[in-house]
């Protein structure tokens, strides 16, 4: 087996991946040489071979879920951090307001606004839990 | 009792206002990370220290126990079978 058949196998490939004709010195030169013939044969063999095969390669839907999901979960921290930082934002203006009214002298009307939270939210509570839980729909046991 | 409030000095005053801002800041991203209304909650947690905070975990942690979604990954209560979400059975 000399240079020229490597040459040969070259172009066989080439051939095989109809990129050149079959010609008549390719003929010729697989009549005489038996290594190339093979060759040829095996790269034939191989390629119907891989014609028949499902070549589509398998798509892992999970996976690609969970890359979305993480996504989401980045975009939704960021958008949270943002918000907080309005809400601070917002409270720090209420708070100051707040403190500036108990200064100068609205401490008494802060009093009774914290004293009468206290009374309302035990009642407020468990009506707006129960609105929650019959809009998503756990109530009806 | 009220007329002694008068006399609280100021940095009294700054040192609650404080506290009511990280108690409402933290309740804030805790609800939102919980997929809670964050605004309610937040405005709640301004109002008292550190009650509020305590009626919070309360309701968060014990009433509305949630669990992770194994498909879609979001907060549903603990006592469903399905997901609200995406549909599918959970356990």
């Amino acid at each position: 087996m000399g240079k020229s058949c490597e040459n040969y196998k070259d172009i066989l490939i080439d051939i095989i991946y109809e990129e050149k004709d079959f010609n008549k010195d390719i003929k010729d030169h697989l009549k005489h040489c038996d290594n190339c013939m093979k060759y040829y044969k095996e790269l034939k063999d191989t390629k119907n071979r891989l014609n028949n095969l499902n070549t589509e390669p398998p798509i892992e839907y999970r996976k690609i879920s969970k890359a979305f999901i993480k996504a989401d979960e980045i975009k939704k921290k960021k958008s949270n951090i943002k918000s907080l930082f309005v809400f601070m934002l917002l409270s720090t203006i209420f708070l100051t307001m707040v403190v500036t009214l108990a200064v100068n002298g609205f401490s008494k009307e802060i009093i009774y606004f914290q004293i009468s939270t206290y009374v309302i939210f035990p009642f407020i509570l468990p009506f707006m839990i129960k609105k929650r839980a019959k809009k998503e729909g756990y109530d009806a046991k | 009792m009220l007329s002694e409030i008068k006399e609280v000095p100021i940095f009294m005053w700054i040192i609650i206002a404080t506290l009511l801002l990280i108690q409402a800041s933290w309740i804030f991203y805790d609800a939102s990370k919980r997929g809670e209304r964050k605004w309610l909650w937040g405005t709640f947690g301004l109002l008292n220290v550190p009650s509020n905070l305590i009626i919070y975990l309360i309701v968060t942690r014990l009433v509305m126990k949630t669990k992770k979604c194994d498909y879609c990954n979001k907060n549903i209560r603990k006592e469903s079978y399905f997901c609200p979400y995406c549909g599918k059975e959970v356990n």
